[in-house]
Parts: C-alpha cells; sequence; structure tokens
C-alpha cells in the first residue's frame, strides 16, 4: 500500500485534527490576550444606540455598507464599460488611438490608487466650474464623486487588459466569418467578438470587481461615510475595537461572496455550449 | 477558356501578386469568371490557391494587379462590406459563431446587414436550413452538431446574403470522411441551381459531377486550366501529372 496516499483516510484525520488543534490555540491565545490586558468582548455593543447616525451602531455599519455597495455598484459599471472602450482601443489598427489607449492603462494602473483618490478630490474636481462642484456636493458628496471617479478608472485599467486578452483569445475565423458575410467592423466587434470575449474573461472580471468593492475602503480617506468609516467611527465612540473591526470585515466578506456568487450565476447562465 | 463566348464576367483577376512579408504567395494570377461558371481550384499546399480565393473578398489585399468583383474593383478605400455582401465564403473550420443558435447564425448577417425584419429572416433562415437538410436542428448551439452539419450550417448561413457569388476554402477537409458526401450533395445542388462557385477542394468525384473548369495552382501561379475531363484524363503540364499521380497514390 502507498504509504503517502493523501486520500488515505487515517491521514486525513489526522490532519484534520491538526488543523482542529491550531484554530484552538489561536482562539485560546486571542482570549488569553483579551485577559491579560484587560479587554471585554462586548457584541452588545452593536444593539446600542448610536452616537454617530439615528439607530444603533448595527444601523451605523449597515448605513456604511449601503454607501459602500453604491459606490461599488456605480463605479464597478462604469469600470466595466471605460475597460471594455479602451481595451478594444489597444487593439485599434489606427496608431494614435492605440497609443493614447496603451499610455491611459500604463498611467492609471502604475501610479497608487490612494494617489488618485486625492488627485481626483484635491485636483480634479476643484478645478470644475463652481455650479458643478456644489450640484454635485450635494447631490453625492464630494468625496463620493472622487472616489468614483477614481476606482472606475484605476480598475477600467485592469479591465482593459483583460478584456484585451479575451478579445485575443477569440479564433482568428471568428473575425474573418464577420467579415465575410459584409457585418462592419463595429458589427462584428459588438455581435460576435465582444458576446464571446466577456463570457471567457468573466472569472478574471470578477477578480476585478472584487478588488474595486474592497478598495473603496479607502474613501474613507476623504470622509466618504462607506462601512471602513464608520466602523472606524463605532471603535473610537464604543472603545469596541475587536467588535468593531469585526463588524467591518463581516460587511466586506458579505458583500464580496454576494458579488462572487452573482457572478458565478452568470458564468453559468452565459457559458458557451462549446465549454459545457 | 471553355465559355470563352461567354461575356458576363463577375469576376476578374488581372496579374494578382500578394507578398506575406518576404515570400511571394500568388505571383500574377490572372483569371477571368463567368456568372453560373462553377471553378475547381486544385493545387499543393501552399501553392496559393486558398490565398487567391481569399483575395475575392479581400480577407487578403493583393499588393499589385486588379481584382474585380460584380463591377467594384477590390482595393484600398473601396466598399468592402458591399462586395462582402455578394460573395458568400464557407471555410475549411466552419467558423460558426459558438454563441448563438443555429437559426441566428444564418439570419444575423440578413438581419444587421440587410435591415431584414425578425419573421421575415427567420423565415428565409429555416427555408435555407431547410434545403440543407438541417431544419430540425435549428434551435441548437454549434457545438452539438457534427461537423457535417456545422459546415451545411456555415453554407446555409453564407446563402443567407443572397450572394452572387460563392467561394469555398477547403470545405470538407476538416470533416470525418463519413461526413464528406452530405457537403459535398449540398455544394452540388447548389453548383446546379447556376450559383457561380469558386472551390478550393481535391474532391474529384465533385469536379468531375460539376465543375465547368479545374484549376491548378503551383508556387502562386496557375499552372494548366482544363475541363475536369481533361484535367484528370489527359493532364497538360508535367507538374500536373506529377500532382495527379501523388493525390491518387495517396
Amino acid at each position: 500500500m502507498n504509504s503517502f496516499n493523501p486520500k488515505n483516510p487515517v491521514i486525513q484525520s489526522l490532519f484534520g485534527a491538526f488543523l482542529i488543534a491550531l484554530v484552538g490555540v489561536l482562539v485560546w491565545q486571542i482570549s488569553q490576550g483579551l485577559k491579560a490586558n484587560n479587554i471585554v468582548l462586548d457584541w452588545g455593543v452593536l444593539g446600542q444606540p448610536s452616537q454617530i447616525t439615528s439607530g444603533s451602531n448595527l444601523t451605523t455599519i449597515l448605513l456604511g455598507m449601503w454607501l459602500t455597495i453604491r459606490i461599488a455598484l456605480v463605479s464597478i459599471i462604469l469600470a466595466l464599460l471605460l475597460g471594455i472602450v479602451v481595451g478594444v482601443s489597444r487593439l485599434s489598427s489606427n496608431t494614435v488611438v492605440r497609443l493614447v489607449a496603451t499610455a491611459y492603462v500604463e498611467f492609471f494602473r502604475n501610479t497608487p490608487l490612494l494617489v488618485q483618490i486625492f488627485f481626483w478630490y484635491f485636483g480634479v474636481f476643484n478645478l470644475l466650474p463652481k455650479v458643478v462642484q456644489d450640484s454635485l456636493d450635494t447631490q453625492f458628496g464630494a468625496p463620493t464623486v472622487a472616489v468614483v471617479a477614481a476606482l472606475s478608472i484605476y480598475t477600467s485599467s485592469y479591465i482593459a487588459e483583460t478584456i484585451r486578452a479575451g478579445i485575443q483569445s477569440i479564433p482568428k475565423g471568428q473575425f474573418e466569418a464577420g467579415d465575410s458575410l459584409g457585418l462592419s467592423g463595429f458589427q462584428t466587434l459588438g455581435l460576435i467578438i465582444l458576446p464571446q470575449a466577456l463570457r471567457v474573461v468573466i472569472p478574471p472580471l470578477g477578480n476585478q470587481f472584487l478588488n474595486l468593492t474592497k478598495n473603496s475602503s479607502l474613501a474613507s480617506q476623504l470622509g466618504a461615510q462607506e462601512l471602513f468609516y464608520y466602523g472606524i467611527q463605532m471603535q473610537s465612540y464604543s472603545g469596541q475595537g475587536f467588535v468593531s473591526i469585526s463588524a467591518i470585515t463581516l460587511g466586506y466578506l458579505v458583500m464580496s461572496l454576494s458579488i462572487t456568487a452573482i457572478l458565478t450565476l452568470i458564468n453559468n447562465r452565459f457559458a458557451l455550449a462549446v465549454r459545457k | 477558356m471553355t465559355q470563352a463566348n461567354s461575356t458576363d464576367p463577375i469576376i476578374i483577376a488581372q496579374d494578382v501578386h500578394k507578398y506575406f512579408g518576404q515570400f511571394h504567395a500568388l505571383r500574377g494570377v490572372n483569371m477571368t469568371v463567368q456568372k453560373g461558371e462553377v471553378l475547381v481550384i486544385v493545387g499543393p499546399s501552399g501553392s496559393g490557391k486558398s490565398t487567391f480565393i481569399r483575395t475575392i473578398n479581400r480577407l487578403e489585399a493583393h499588393q499589385k494587379g486588379t481584382i474585380i468583383v460584380d463591377g467594384i474593383e477590390l482595393k484600398e478605400g473601396s466598399n468592402l462590406d458591399a462586395i462582402r455582401r455578394e460573395v458568400g465564403m464557407v471555410f475549411q473550420s466552419f467558423n460558426l459563431f459558438p454563441h448563438l443558435t443555429v437559426l441566428q447564425n444564418v439570419t444575423l448577417a440578413p438581419m444587421q446587414v440587410r435591415k431584414m425584419p425578425k419573421d421575415k429572416a427567420n423565415a428565409l433562415g429555416m427555408e435555407l436550413l431547410e434545403r440543407v437538410g438541417i431544419s430540425e436542428q435549428a434551435q441548437k448551439f454549434p457545438a452539438q452538431l457534427s461537423g457535417g452539419q456545422q459546415q451545411r450550417v456555415a453554407i446555409a448561413r453564407a446563402l443567407a446574403m443572397q450572394p452572387k457569388v460563392m467561394l469555398f476554402d477547403e470545405p470538407t477537409s476538416a470533416l470525418d470522411p463519413e461526413m464528406v458526401g452530405e457537403v459535398l450533395d449540398v455544394m452540388k445542388t447548389l453548383a446546379k441551381s447556376g450559383m457561380t462557385m469558386l472551390c478550393v477542394t481535391h474532391e474529384m468525384g465533385f469536379a468531375k459531377a460539376v465543375a465547368n473548369r479545374v484549376v491548378f495552382f503551383d508556387q502562386g501561379n496557375i499552372v494548366e486550366e482544363n475541363t475536369p475531363e481533361g484535367f484528370f484524363n489527359n493532364p497538360q503540364h508535367e507538374r500536373t501529372k506529377m500532382f495527379l499521380n501523388q493525390i491518387r497514390h495517396a
């Protein structure tokens, strides 16, 4: 008998027992640390009245999540649209278009996102006409507008590369079939190439959507009242750091797993018959 | 030329040259095709036969010479989409659209290019699928069909644009042997209906049954043009004899 077969039930149960022991040691260590520092975990703080917003602390966390969801949704849509345009332009036969798209990608994916957020907030936003500034600020909040712009554009530079790879994975014969039927370049692209390329790139696109959602926590740096911002506020007021961070973590986890679930559904729905 | 008295050319190619980088793929090809003619183009691999028919709908651009299809010269800036509407093409590897159903594959171009209403396009699509014997598969996806069925869908898709010329680029070379017959039968029916056809194929039975002319390519040019009987039974050039010996003993 093979002495190291990973499917051997003895080895499997030993490995399982080892994992459980490891988690047990970690929990015990943390509880010892909390005791030594006289920290009492009070999960009930979530139900107590909030000093930041109306309702309880849980309401505050949910309000923060709601802004995060709105920022993420709008940014994901904008990033996808921009990414498709730039990704297609990267493959243009027009040299100028191709160079501009390449410069766009290299600029926005090679500077830090936090710097870009500040650039939009303190730079571009302040250059807008006063009327536009005021109306954006009252409608959405200036920090939110800056963050949506930065997240969309930053992520679109990654999405553009994903789209380009997807288009390049489509066999040349598909372009030729479209051309030979008399379809215009745009029709071939929109009706034949992109529908196939987008199916291929759903998993890597999902990665970008997840990154974008988690990166939105940087909005707190401008004071946008999203999940991370409110969670940290709650920590300051209540003194319950561990509980606050746990609430923040759980909030992002729920949103990320929802995105993953939705994309899995889309992927299953649109998978090409050829790949089943 | 076998139809020297005909005066209704639909394709005129004069001194056509094509380069792939340094490689001189077509070296001054001259060819005139009359309306309703069925041409079979044969030749060893790399002889330029596929490249030549791909210049006729400008999937390959030629660098020298003139090609006139249905009165429109193919050159930089000419209305390519207009020419391609009149020239149908069937590929060796089918190139069906995998994300569309069989029927949608056929109706896409009529709806998008000819702006045909959906119900009319569907009726036309079903009629064409009927003609190639595959209407019961209309709602399936290409990957669910056999190779022979896929190629018949590809023929129906090209016919849906009601082209004046059909180009076939080795349409049976990628098929399992038992599926070659069903595709050739469709092509034979099409030939007898009066369609102008240029077929790159080594199916001698097809050539004998429906071709008006057989054209033999070697090293980027036409070596011999003949009737199917003359070509297969009494070839004129040494190169042609050698080629025929090779494909017969394959």
